[in-house]
């Protein structure tokens, strides 16, 4: 590939604050610590539970 | 990614799937300048980039157990690290928008970039003004291909387009950044 590929060379270096990225990889390490969310179930919970509701009480007054 | 580069980062994804910290911390030091680059020239702001680089490494910590055993970390990361920026740019756009004020295209912010401050070339200082004004989409296939050494259809994967589209987007960009280099442009991007 001949397009542009020592653009990358021609480039100054940047990096990141050094307390910044300091901060970032803390955090990173506690999240990855702190497993998947929990929060992340309860929306389908929620969802699940309406539904089998409004199917529970749909079958009520159709058939009961 | 050569076969060099494989080994190491099928461990870290290893380490990743099973909460490893020194994993993550790896990743981070491989990859926070090479996407932290890519956001800065994306956004022209530091303060965003570093944001976005924030969350993009958050992200991954958060999603890192649900990760493929042969995922590729770095079409990973960049693949959120543009979904970021494009969510950044239409939130920009709908202010500017609200504010009766509605930028003509992707907004440069500040008059002298973080880039410029860091260079230490006037050729420097030239490529990455050049780099600025290319459209956003003509910039990001340049950093994503010419800086990362991503392949035209590993690109096309994180932008969700067509692999043509991209190459011929990389051939727009180094149309223009060798027009606007002139002399200063390698031989190689002059040529058609």
């Amino acid at each position: 590939m001949s397009d542009l590929d020592d653009l990358s060379e021609r480039l100054a270096a940047i990096d990141v604050d050094p307390a910044r990225a300091a901060k970032i990889a803390a955090d990173g390490r506690a999240d990855l610590a702190r497993g998947p969310r929990k929060r992340r179930y309860v929306e389908p919970i929620v969802v699940a539970l309406l539904v089998a509701s409004f199917l529970a009480w749909a079958l009520w007054h159709t058939f009961g | 990614m050569d076969d060099a580069g494989a080994e190491p980062e099928r461990a870290w994804v290893a380490g990743l799937r099973t909460g490893d910290p020194a994993a993550f911390d790896a990743v981070f030091a491989a990859y926070r300048r090479r996407v932290f680059g890519y956001l800065v020239r994306m956004t022209r702001r530091r303060d965003v980039a570093e944001d976005l680089l924030q969350e993009t490494f958050l992200r991954l910590a958060q999603h890192a157990r649900g990760l493929r055993a042969e995922s590729s970390l770095r079409g990973w990361l960049f693949a959120v690290a543009h979904r970021l920026v494009v969510s950044w740019s239409r939130a920009r756009a709908v202010r500017a928008q609200l504010a009766g004020d509605l930028p003509a295209r992707e907004p440069e912010s500040p008059a002298r970039s973080p880039l410029e401050a860091v260079a230490d070339s006037q050729a420097q200082l030239a490529l990455e003004r050049a780099l600025g004004e290319l459209p956003a989409p003509f910039r990001e296939v340049a950093l994503l291909v010419g800086v990362e050494g991503l392949s035209p259809a590993e690109a096309a994967e994180i932008l969700g387009v067509r692999g043509d589209l991209v190459r011929q987007r990389l051939a727009r960009a180094r149309a223009q950044l060798a027009a606007a280099l002139g002399e200063l442009a390698p031989l190689s991007w002059r040529t058609p």
